[in-house]
């Protein structure tokens, strides 16, 4: 079992993008952050909460995955209100936030579609929309980029660039390309084999 | 565009289409072979199955029929056998829809192995065996009755024989098909979805609502027509513990009109009511999808779930264990504690015993080698139609094929016995014939069974490697035995293990046929339960038991082992 030791700060409002070679345990660190994983030893901390005590529903991170993001049974428009609440039921404020959130990420008029009829980028869009929405104010994203072609990785890396900025959320990256931290304007945590 | 490879265009698509499914000549001719060998062997299937038609219609005034069927005493029968159908079929999915729930969200926990193989168990077990089961816990000496009437100095539960016991014995066997069919759709469930419930804070209701609950109802419609079908065309269960004629089915009536009454044309006409509505029931599931309920269940999501730990979901999830635990378990458990070995001894110093014991074994293995065999040459077959350049040949085939097998699923072993009295009764000496006409029944019965494991698992490993095997000339016996074999050997094996305990524990045509001169275990008990009952009956009950487990057992693991003999080097 590969064994690195990491240490690393993370700011709100700033992007950090981690890269390395395949298998070096990237997806895996996105995995102990959101709790899914328990490492062996070590702490961390959010805002001094100890979230390694914590299971996965009580830390306040939204996890991004490379698919799966929404559930592909339930319309949009429900997948969004889960971020609220699990019950699916939201009151009118919180459906216009729904829907102010989505206005501002452009994907308003896909709300009442299924996910399977939306594009992969689309449907990346959705899922953030319901991680602003769900209020964590960490976000992993987990190769978000490598569906997209170079014209959508440009406008996917300025919405990460602006949602980290305008709503004050820490985005933490794992990518394989280097050079996606300028497009983002983000700091890079590269995993080397030990 | 790389070099080598076809230009995917508009003007090339056909011909690339047509690259995927030629195949080059050196191996032509062996699938070409394995293909038509399928087809015919499926039209030799399809002619038995019209002969016995034909022989069920033989003698029978038509225009009579309607009158005959509409008779309000048949109705009456037809509408009890419903209502009990879809009772046991509504209380099977309840409980074992229920309890694969509870075990999914509980993940790994004390007992869950356990669990999984005794549901299993209840697959294998004869339906002899179970009644006298469900007898030991829930009988008039059972031990539940027992513990209800000490305690309330009164008899509170339903009635020893009847309509609660006859829809207890079929939740017995359906319930855990339930459980295994639904647990497996679930444990399909992606793990992203669970990560993402997890995330969004997901409690019980939730987790049912918008993640559980999608994915088990597209398993419900199949299996609620397929328990239906089969609680319908209930024989044994029924003759057993229906306790008389208001509670019956068309079978037990077939059964009564050809053994009882020798009404020849009545039981003819009950068979093809009979026919008739499992054709419909049968019709209407085509259009469904069953999920397979003979999957590995070993392996579990592991993501973490918020509901897991909350007492009022634990107290749920150990009171529905425990009650498909009573239902299940329960009457094994009962049999198993509550037996007099030394009352049943004298079981042992029967010759019947003796003889019905070699009669069932013989039975059980030879009809499980004929039915896997049978059902891998349909599988060879219409796996290899499908490779080749022929589009009629193709498409037609592969529907023989298919038509071939679920045309036997229609046809209850009571009926099929009745065609074959029908047909042969002028011709041979049925009850001299008795072993050569059970065995031909059994591998009819469970062809549906072996064929339904076989013929998808044969495709993908033929899919998988057969380019493969070509370019290493690897082909025909070589082929088979190399490549096919080994991939199959889970499937075959269990193939071959199933049917042989369906077949060792059938008392469907042996019903028909059974007399001093040929007996099979099932049968045997079947005269002890209803004549002598006592110890003895338990005492062969258990055995029964024992042994379809133990072959079973022997025939899933032998054929592991032979095959991964067949891949060492020679």
């Amino acid at each position: 079992m590969p064994r690195h030791r990491l240490d690393f700060d993370l700011a709100a409002g700033s992007v950090l993008l981690v890269t390395g070679p395949s298998g070096i345990g990237k997806t895996t660190l996105l995995n102990i952050i959101s709790g899914f994983v328990a490492p062996i030893s070590g702490s961390l901390n959010w805002e001094d909460r100890d979230l390694l005590s914590q299971p996965v529903w009580q830390r306040p991170v939204s996890f991004l995955f490379q698919e799966g993001n929404l559930f592909d049974h339930l319309s949009c428009r429900l997948n969004l209100y889960l971020g609220i609440s699990p019950s699916g039921r939201v009151s009118a404020a919180e459906a216009a936030l729904v829907m102010q959130t989505v206005t501002a990420l452009g994907c308003a008029e896909l709300i009442d579609r299924m996910p399977p009829s939306l594009s992969g980028g689309q449907q990346q869009r959705m899922a953030l929309a319901r991680a602003l929405i769900k209020n964590d104010p960490l976000i992993l994203l987990d190769e978000p980029f490598s569906a997209l072609d170079s014209d959508n990785r440009q406008q996917a890396s300025q919405l990460i660039r602006e949602i980290a900025a305008k709503h004050n959320r820490a985005v933490m990256i794992v990518s394989h390309e280097r050079e996606d931290a300028h497009a983002l304007g983000a700091d890079t945590l590269e995993l080397k084999p030990a | 565009m790389v070099a080598g490879q076809p230009e995917l265009g508009p003007g090339r698509a056909a011909g690339y289409y047509s690259w995927q499914h030629r195949l080059p000549a050196a191996s032509a001719g062996y699938l070409r072979w394995a293909g038509f060998a399928g087809l015919f062997f499926a039209g030799l299937l399809l002619g038995i199955m019209a002969v016995l038609l034909g022989a069920l219609f033989q003698g029978q005034d038509l225009s009579l029929l309607p009158d005959e069927m509409l008779q309000p005493q048949l109705l009456r029968l037809v509408g009890g056998a419903v209502i009990q159908a879809s009772l046991s079929a509504v209380l099977s999915i309840i409980v074992g829809a229920g309890c694969a729930l509870c075990v999914f969200r509980r993940g790994m926990f004390f007992g869950r192995s356990a669990l999984l193989t005794l549901s299993f168990l209840a697959m294998i077990m004869p339906t002899t065996v179970a009644a006298v089961s469900l007898l030991s816990l829930w009988g008039r000496q059972g031990a539940v009755r027992q513990s209800v009437n000490s305690l309330f100095g009164t008899d509170l539960l339903f009635a020893p024989y009847g309509l609660f016991m006859v829809i207890l014995a079929h939740m017995f066997f359906n319930a855990p098909l339930v459980m295994r069919v639904c647990l497996s759709v679930l444990q399909a469930i992606p793990e992203s979805q669970m990560k993402l419930a997890a995330q969004l804070r997901f409690g019980a209701g939730s987790y049912l609502r918008f993640i559980e609950w999608p994915a088990v109802k597209q398993a419900l419609p199949s299996l609620f027509g397929l328990i239906f079908l089969l609680c319908f065309s209930s024989f044994s269960l029924v003759l057993m513990l229906g306790g008389g004629p208001a509670v019956s089915t068309l079978e037990v009536a077939i059964y009564t009109a050809l053994r009882f009454e020798f009404n020849l044309p009545r039981a003819g006409a009950l068979a093809l009511l009979q026919l008739l509505i499992s054709s419909v029931v049968i019709l209407s599931l085509s259009r469904l999808e069953l999920q397979s309920w003979t999957s590995r269940l070993d392996a579990m999501q592991t993501v973490p779930r918020s509901d897991r730990d909350r007492i009022s979901v634990k107290s749920l999830d150990i009171f529905v264990v425990a009650l498909f635990c009573l239902i299940v378990v329960g009457p094994v458990l009962s049999l198993i504690l509550g037996i007099d070995i030394g009352g049943g001894a004298g079981l042992f110093h029967r010759p019947v015993f003796w003889s019905a014991l070699f009669s069932s074994c013989l039975l059980g293995l030879t009809a499980a080698t004929a039915s896997t065999a049978a059902a891998l040459l349909l599988a060879a077959g219409r796996c290899h139609l499908h490779y080749l350049d022929h589009p009629l040949i193709r498409e037609r085939g592969a529907e023989i094929i298919a038509l071939s097998v679920s045309v036997y699923l229609v046809l209850p072993a009571i009926v099929l016995g009745t065609a074959s009295f029908l047909l042969l009764r002028g011709i041979a000496d049925l009850f001299a014939s008795a072993f050569w006409l059970v065995l031909f029944s059994n591998t009819l019965m469970s062809l549906p069974f072996a064929a339904r494991i076989l013929m998808a698992r044969y495709s993908a490993v033929v899919s998988r490697s057969h380019r493969l095997a070509l370019s290493l000339n690897l082909r025909g016996y070589s082929y088979f035995s190399r490549i096919i074999l080994p991939a199959m050997r889970h499937e075959i094996g269990l193939s071959l293990g199933l049917c042989c305990a369906l077949s060792l524990g059938d008392f469907g045509v042996i019903a028909l046929f059974g007399s001093d001169r040929f007996q099979t275990l099932p049968w045997l008990l079947y005269q002890y339960a209803s004549r002598y009952g006592g110890p003895e009956a338990e005492v062969l009950s258990l055995l029964l038991l024992l042994l379809a487990v133990a072959l079973y057992w022997l025939l899933y693991k032998s054929v592991g082992l032979w095959a991964e003999r067949g891949l060492r080097p020679c």
